[in-house]
């Protein structure tokens, strides 16, 4: 069937073939040695940037600064960590509860949002000099920690009041609109914020999945459109139309959106309790992450050059670079966050490496792992990359490379790190948390001023508000009036041809 | 009784053959029998003699010709009364001129006065010390300059040049009896530095005072320049074969060059020009015994054509995409299918992006529009035929985004609707064989005598070993 749906693209030959990686089954099982001692040495990173005042760790070493997206990363590694018994419960818990108190008692930009930056020893909002500043938010940056929050409350239950009363301290109003297109915000010349559409095609529809685990509606942002293909090595990558040129976005393919993806959310849909080994309910995701797997597996049996391609630090100026399977335009670009093309700094992300290794078993990720394992120093945690040039390690450290590679590790031996703490959410007798409760009552003010989502009723939902006499707040029976461009968010997504004739076996 | 009927009967057949011979005759004028005896089945595109617009069409073309030749040189200014032109340009009026001639434009009088009067100037063309003719020169007196007409050696283009050597054998193929003193124009050039024995372009530039020969053409071009050298023995391997790569254009794969303009500083965009010039002259296939195949060319050129009348289908915009010359900043544009990078990407030569100067090119129009016999390039030409100035010639074109006309008015447009119209009257390419003797094959077949200068037959078999 899918091959009648390949066959569709205009002019394109479609090879009727499928690509192997479409075929490389996930690695599941229990940790060896040689993967558990990876795990120990990525850990060191978090024993040696923790910062003790506000349980935030540095998002590069050494410098006390961090994201909500590096944060992320943190609450990633904490928890592999835990599981993987690299910690106890004790240390654990004594780490979650400084963290989730400075998350309840950050300051946000203009009462919002969480600032695009905060300072890992004071936990003031910070600009990217790590100087006091109010700066903007990041939608992205929150949809990765609203995907967090969602999974430690699902994991460790006992955590839940405290992460809800951190989602319900934020106001949505001018993050998510009623298209469901996600927007971040900065500091205009006249010091006003301006709220501009975020994210392209990979990370848009990452972060998406993270609002929609609270219960938004996220129909724009979760769309693969607008996109075309890039032929690369004769597979047909996917990236997103929105014109670098015309805006300040750069339309990056990289690994990291479509691993995070795998990782945390199995390719599965946000809706999906299911949690099966080698199952994907995403309608593309799984596709397009095989595409840009195939992208740099191919790359490497046909050039030579290990590839494993994501944004990355540098232990050097530029400092940090979009190294990307495609971006701007050309395929393996390799630019700065101005767009300047630097080829020099390509790198093996290590992030990226391991990552591809637990998502698709095959030689090549084999490959890329017996030259990742011991890239790390002792302390420190492991290298942001390998150039791919031979000059060596990229020898900078951070919580989002150590983080996503013990995120890996973790979902080795688990599969699918977002795990529903009952499978059981419509039963009569199932509590409600304190999410929903407040966003199911009629009268609590704060659900239109901070735009917070309709979630459906559920018959646990309902005993309590006639338990507790709450009147339930109802969404309009009309969902196309909000949004006219998403009546048919249903419809069938038609997959496009994944490789070029010129790919035969 | 037996003899008048024989009588008769051999009365009714001289009547029959007669009648059949009458019928055979007037065929033979027809255009079905024009169209049967040039092999018109062979070629794509629109073919017989020109309607009375169309022949409208070719004389506001000619009248840019008219208006800009300059009578002491016989040069044609490459736009509008400014009086610089370049090789290519020079190619563009040989062209031209044949097609007026064939088009009944001119009388022969008129012709041979024209041609002369240019030959006489290319056989007296002033060289660079290396013996190329430069890239630029004054139209009025035939001197070398630079981009602001002043006295200067830049360099030479080897694509350039090749155009130029294309618009000498279209003339000797319909004028044969000027084919000596065309094929001595090139007779004095060194062509050491315009290629090389694997066949690769070479331009020229000045560095540090020096004029430094380096590899020239991208897709498109490349073989556009080489197929033109090969027509004259040259070598053109490597350049009928540049490297390349597909990106796909809303859903069609389209070729183009895999060198690197972030890192070569040279653009890699797909226009029509090259494309519709190997149909219109060649068919995109060079004739000859040894011919140079450009078995992709076909395929490419079809794959642009689709790509554009999807769009128009599609999208609703109208496609005919070309280089082309703007009266203000940034002067010269590179509008494209595909360049640098992105689809539809219009760009200056200092590489930025200029989405409002996307233009429906007049020459890529009329290229289209004979080429290819459809509802896209009837469109296509509905829309062109009155972007013209009837006393001065055609526009550059029509700007998409608003509608409006680029009143630039340039020689290579105006040589393109000519060299279209000459194909649609010619029921089919222009170039069809090439001539096995002629002055410059004997004048080399004399290796008694060789003239040093890198000519096909002083070069080595296969070409040079490293």
């Amino acid at each position: 069937m899918l091959a009648a749906l390949w066959l569709l693209a205009g002019g394109v030959q479609a090879a009727t073939t499928e690509l192997p990686s479409q075929h490389y089954p996930v690695r599941h099982g229990e940790l060896t040695p040689r993967e558990r001692a990876i795990a120990v040495n990525a850990w060191q990173y978090f024993v040696a940037n923790y910062q003790p005042t506000t349980g935030l760790v540095n998002a590069v070493n050494k410098y006390p600064s961090t994201t909500m997206w590096d944060t992320g990363s943190y609450i990633g590694a904490l928890v592999a960590a835990r599981e993987l018994k690299i910690i106890d419960k004790a240390e654990f818990d004594q780490r979650m509860i400084k963290l989730l108190k400075t998350l309840n008692t950050l300051v946000l930009f203009q009462n919002e949002m969480p600032n695009k930056a905060y300072n890992t020893i004071t936990a003031q909002k910070v600009n990217y000099l790590n100087k006091p500043g109010d700066i903007g938010f990041s939608a992205l940056d929150i949809g990765r920690m609203l995907l967090w929050l969602k999974i430690v409350k699902e994991r460790y239950p006992e955590y839940g009041n405290s992460i809800d009363n951190i989602v319900l301290g934020w106001d949505f109003t001018h993050t998510v609109d009623d298209c469901g297109t996600l927007f971040g915000a900065y500091v205009g010349p006249d010091k006003k914020p301006v709220y501009v559409q975020e994210g392209r095609l990979g990370y848009e529809e990452y972060a998406s999945a993270g609002y929609q685990l609270w219960g938004f509606k996220t129909c724009q942002g979760s769309r693969p459109e607008p996109y075309s293909l890039a032929n690369i090595y004769c597979v047909l990558v996917p990236y997103d139309t929105r014109d670098p040129r015309l805006t300040s976005q750069h339309n990056y393919v990289v690994t990291e959106s479509y691993l995070l993806h795998g990782l945390e959310m199995g390719w599965d849909k946000s809706d999906d309790r299911e949690d099966r080994v080698n199952e994907f309910s995403h309608p593309w995701m799984k596709n397009f992450a095989d595409r840009v797997y195939q992208a740099q597996e191919n790359r490497y049996l046909i050039t030579g050059v290990l590839t494993a391609r994501s944004e990355h630090q540098l232990d050097k100026a530029p400092y940090f670079v979009y190294d990307t399977v495609f971006s701007d335009g050309f395929n393996w670009n390799t630019i700065t966050d101005k767009g300047k093309y630097v080829p020099e700094v390509s790198a093996i992300s290590l992030k990226a490496a391991l990552g591809m290794w637990v998502l698709w078993d095959s030689a090549y990720t084999d490959r890329l792992l017996d030259t990742i394992e011991n890239a790390n120093e002792k302390g420190l945690g492991y290298y942001e990359g390998i150039y791919e040039n031979g000059d060596g390690p990229i020898r900078e450290f951070t919580g989002n490379n150590n983080g996503i590679m013990l995120e890996a590790l973790l979902y080795k031996q688990e599969g699918r790190l977002l795990k529903f703490n009952t499978d059981k959410p419509k039963a009569h007798d199932f509590a409600p948390s304190l999410w929903e409760k407040r966003l199911v009552d009629a009268f609590e003010e704060n659900n239109t001023k901070r735009n917070r989502p309709f979630i459906s009723s559920t018959p646990g939902v309902k005993n309590w508000c006639e338990q507790t006499g709450v009147a339930q707040r109802t969404e309009p029976s009309c969902q196309s009036c909000k949004c006219a461009a998403c009546q048919n968010e249903d419809a069938p997504i038609k997959l496009p041809p994944v490789a070029m004739s010129c790919l035969k076996p | 009784m037996l003899k008048t009927v024989s009588l008769i009967r051999l009365g009714l057949l001289l009547l029959i053959a007669v009648a059949i011979a009458l019928v055979f005759s007037s065929f033979q004028e027809s255009q079905g029998g024009r169209y049967l005896r040039s092999g018109a089945w062979h070629y794509p595109g629109r073919m017989g003699e020109l309607t009375a617009e169309e022949r409208q069409w070719a004389e506001v073309a000619w009248r840019y010709f008219k208006n800009n030749t300059q009578s002491g040189t016989g040069l044609i200014n490459a736009s509008d009364n400014r009086p610089v032109t370049n090789l290519w340009q020079i190619g563009d009026s040989l062209i031209a001129l044949t097609a007026a001639r064939q088009l009944a434009l001119i009388d022969e009088v008129e012709f041979d006065d024209r041609l002369t009067r240019l030959l006489a100037t290319l056989n007296q063309l002033p060289l660079t010390n290396l013996k190329t003719p430069n890239l630029l020169y004054n139209t009025s007196n035939a001197t070398m300059v630079n981009y602001s007409n002043k006295p200067a050696i830049l360099g030479w283009s080897a694509q350039d040049i090749a155009r130029l050597m294309t618009g000498l054998r279209i003339v000797a193929l319909w004028h044969p009896a000027y084919s000596e003193y065309l094929d001595r124009v090139i007779m004095r050039w060194n062509f050491c530095n315009v290629v090389d024995d694997k066949g690769q372009l070479l331009r020229g530039g000045m560095r540090d005072g020096k004029l430094m020969p380096q590899p020239e053409g991208r897709l498109g071009y490349s073989e556009y320049g080489a197929a033109a050298l090969s027509l004259w023995g040259f070598p053109s391997a490597r350049s009928v074969t540049p490297p390349y790569q597909s990106v796909i254009v809303d859903g069609i794969a389209i070729d183009v060059d895999a060198r690197d303009p972030r890192t070569t500083y040279t653009p890699a965009v797909v226009t029509n020009t090259p494309y519709v010039l190997g149909g219109l002259e060649y068919a995109w296939q060079t004739p000859g015994q040894d011919a140079t195949l450009l078995t992709m060319q076909q395929k490419r050129a079809q794959n642009i054509y689709r790509v554009q009348e999807q769009r128009w289908q599609k999208e609703k915009v109208l496609t005919a995409r070309d280089e082309f010359n703007l009266n203000a900043e940034p002067w010269h544009i590179y509008d494209t299918i595909f360049g640098n990078g992105y689809a539809w990407n219009t760009l200056g030569d200092n590489g930025n992006y200029y989405p409002t100067r996307a233009l429906v090119s007049t020459r890529a129009v009329f290229g289209l529009w004979v080429l290819w016999k459809s509802d896209f390039t009837d469109a296509l030409m509905t829309m062109t035929r009155l972007t013209r100035d009837n006393q001065r010639g055609w526009y550059e074109g029509r700007f998409e985004a608003t509608g409006g006309y680029n009143r630039m008015i340039t020689l290579t447009t105006n040589a393109m609707v000519l060299e279209a119209l000459f194909y649609k009257h010619n029921y089919g390419p222009l170039i069809r064989s090439v001539p096995q003797e002629s002055y410059f094959n004997t004048r080399l077949s004399d290796v008694f005598n060789p003239p040093r200068l890198c000519m096909p037959q002083e070069r080595k078999p296969g070409g040079q070993q490293p």
